[in-house]
């Protein structure tokens, strides 16, 4: 751009310990102030699931009551879509994409801070209904109508629920155009867009389709409270509304939100994977086009979620769903033809990645089963819906969250984390992850309903439910091993230097952790691998002259 | 800005003509009409995207062969590292939103703070 945007303190002295944090308008402090509200709205949520899965152990549990266990479920779903996976996203692209692209800070700093605050507040909003008389809201994650209704969810939780969403759903859609504007207009000279790394490519495409779906849930959001609280009956058949339109509404954000919560992830699988396999990417421009496909059929699949209410058209939904399997594996390519014939480097990030693929693939693979109607007319509402979302989810988001957390914690922090620890964790975590979900399939297959807070013995439900809780303790200990692994990095420190990992994108140019403006000097960028390009270019050059002296 | 342009062109398209299929197999109202106005949205933004390309010069961001310095500009504003105004915004539009669930008296309280964030942002970029 032409112009530059001056940042400074003025004359003020410069506000230090929680102040700092407070008042910050840095995108790195944001960014962490995103991560470490997320991560912490994560344990939440994983201890509501280990309320759970302790319920379901054996039959005829009765550890808490029905409405208890109700909103238990509720909360965790909300919890891990709405205030995890896509902003933990947000909180890493706050960070990242400004380094990525070389500019100084994200567009609008204060829109930064004002939309971080949107979003802790909503959320504690949402979880304040568990103060209410009437305890938190209950009526799934997905609040159909009319079970969110006000004859059959009368307490304030549900409306709390339904304010605190809207206030992050706005929240969302500011960020969007905050990080949106900064990639397209505060790129680096040089940084054409051909030269992004994949993880900015990829969030580009889900801010995209934040402002293209989050519009959606928050009419839906609108709709209902006018419902609860106005008088109104938009979704009240008897008065000619119509319920399934709130399902329209409400699975027209669903299911791109989905991919907001998957494909940052792919792109922070596909900034480790050619690190760590000391390659370039195979196939870039493919795993951007393939990315853009993703989002397009994204936006025509939202009814294969509603095959069983006989109300949308089948056919079309479910060739749909079947095409954007087609993107998707293209990526698997990717990342398999990166690292063929690579130096794989086998570090935490790395398996962390490597767990991701095995994970996800088995979440595609079942998503392609649930897009057949035939199939999905038996799986609705079963345990294998479960298991299949929380592959997606839990085996692939989840998993790239934590490679990326181990991948970029000595940028962020300047400190190394202990490689040994953090190969216990991966595996406790992949060997716990496959123990809960696994059994969870089998027991969707032999008829067992999502959402039961008990069962009765004899339907060859206790075994597989077993072997799911003790799955839930081992993984629940590699997420401890990982914290504590964490907590002593930061405490007793191990210097990561400005690059530990032999990076290749812009932000392995500057130092650990970077300065106020990110880079006191921008390397030239002639690649996709400027950081590389910096890092090698004279060895490169000598090796070149060693090379022609042997001709 | 060539290039978001063109993403957008094509999502545009791409989602204007499933559209138009969907409604063909389905005759469906709900659906059509989200996939036609998002479609129709996508298109007016990437619209937007060819004018400014079409009366702009390139800038250094969008040239391969562009170095480090070839982006400087003059300076259009100052703006400071650290702001408490974001933080009252905030918990203005709470107050605002717990205002929706309890009752009219909270909607006042935030909409007074809002106002008084907003008012402090603008101080502050005038200052």
């Amino acid at each position: 751009m032409s112009a530059t945007v001056v940042v400074d303190g003025g004359d003020a002295a410069e506000p230090v310990g929680v102040v700092a944090w407070l008042t910050t308008t840095d995108h790195k402090r944001i960014g962490i102030l995103y991560l470490v509200t997320t991560f912490t709205f994560f344990l939440l949520g994983g201890i509501f699931a280990g309320i759970m899965r302790a319920q379901l152990t054996a039959p005829n549990e009765q550890l808490v009551g029905r409405q208890t266990y109700n909103e238990l479920f509720t909360m965790h779903g909300t919890i891990m879509i709405f205030l995890f996976v896509a902003p933990f996203g947000f909180g890493l692209a706050n960070y990242l994409l400004p380094l990525q692209v070389g500019a100084p800070d994200v567009a609008f700093p204060r829109l930064n801070a004002i939309s971080y605050w949107m979003f802790l507040l909503g959320g504690l909003i949402v979880l304040s209904g568990f103060l209410t008389a009437g305890g938190a809201a209950s009526a799934g994650w997905t609040s159909y109508t009319p079970l969110s209704e006000q004859p059959f969810q009368p307490g304030l939780g549900m409306d709390l629920w339904i304010v605190g969403l809207l206030v992050t759903s706005v929240s969302g859609i500011l960020t969007a155009v905050n990080l949106l504007t900064t990639a397209i207009l505060m790129r680096a000279p040089g940084m054409i867009m051909w030269r992004l790394p994949i993880f900015t490519w990829n969030t580009i495409v889900t801010l995209i389709m934040v402002l293209v779906a989050f519009p959606s849930i928050a009419v839906a959001f609108g709709m209902l409270f006018i419902d609860r609280r106005l008088g109104g009956q938009l979704f009240d058949p008897s008065a000619g509304g119509s319920p399934i339109l709130y399902q329209h509404l409400f699975w027209f954000f669903g299911h791109p939100e989905v991919y907001i919560m998957v494909l940052p992830f792919f792109g922070v699988i596909t900034e480790i994977v050619p690190v760590f396999s000391r390659k370039r990417l195979f196939g870039y421009t493919g795993f951007v086009l393939a990315t853009l496909l993703i989002a397009g059929y994204s936006m025509t699949v939202w009814a294969h979620h509603m095959f069983t209410t006989g109300a949308v058209e089948n056919p079309f939904f479910s060739a749909m769903s079947f095409l954007i399997a087609v993107p998707t594996g293209i990526k698997f390519f990717n990342w398999i033809g990166t690292m063929w014939r690579g130096r794989i480097w086998f570090s935490t990030p790395m398996l962390f990645c490597l767990a991701f693929l095995g994970n996800f693939l088995i979440g595609g693979i079942t998503g392609v089963m649930v897009a057949s109607p035939p199939l999905d007319y038996h799986f609705q509402d079963t345990y294998f819906v479960v298991a299949h979302l929380h592959s997606v989810l839990m085996g692939g988001s989840v998993f790239a969250i934590f490679a990326a957390i181990a991948f970029w914690f000595p940028k962020i922090t300047g400190a190394m984390l202990r490689e040994s620890v953090g190969k216990v964790a991966v595996a406790l975590m992949f060997v716990g992850f496959n123990l809960t979900f696994t059994p969870m399939y089998l027991l969707g297959l032999r008829g067992m309903p999502r959402r039961v807070a008990t069962y009765d013995p004899g339907l060859g439900w206790t075994t597989p439910n077993l072997v799911a809780t003790v799955g839930y303790v081992v993984l629940a200990l590699g997420v401890l091993v990982f914290l504590g692994n964490v907590v002593v990095s930061l405490v007793r420190r191990i210097p990561a230097g400005a690059d530990p990992w032999g990076g290749y994108s812009l932000e392995w140019a500057t130092s650990s952790p970077p300065p106020e403006h990110n880079f006191e000097r921008l390397p030239r960028i002639r690649s996709e691998r400027p950081a590389y390009d910096e890092h090698h270019a004279a060895r490169e050059v000598s090796e070149r002259i060693e090379g022609e002296r042997r001709v | 800005m060539r290039t978001i342009g063109r993403v957008l062109l094509a999502s545009g398209t791409f989602i204007l003509v499933s559209a138009a299929i969907y409604w063909f197999v389905s005759h469906e109202w709900a659906g059509t009409i989200l996939l036609v106005g998002t479609g129709t949205a996508t298109l007016i933004v990437a619209a937007y995207s060819w004018l400014k390309v079409g009366s702009s010069t390139v800038f250094a961001e969008d040239r391969g062969d562009a170095d480090p310095g070839d982006g400087e500009g003059e300076a259009i504003a100052s703006f400071t590292m650290d702001s408490p105004w974001p933080l009252a915004f905030g918990i203005g539009v709470a107050v605002l939103a717990g205002g929706l669930v309890f009752g009219p008296p909270l909607l006042v309280v935030g909409a007074v703070v809002i106002v008084v964030a907003i008012v402090g942002m603008m101080r502050e970029s005038i200052a």
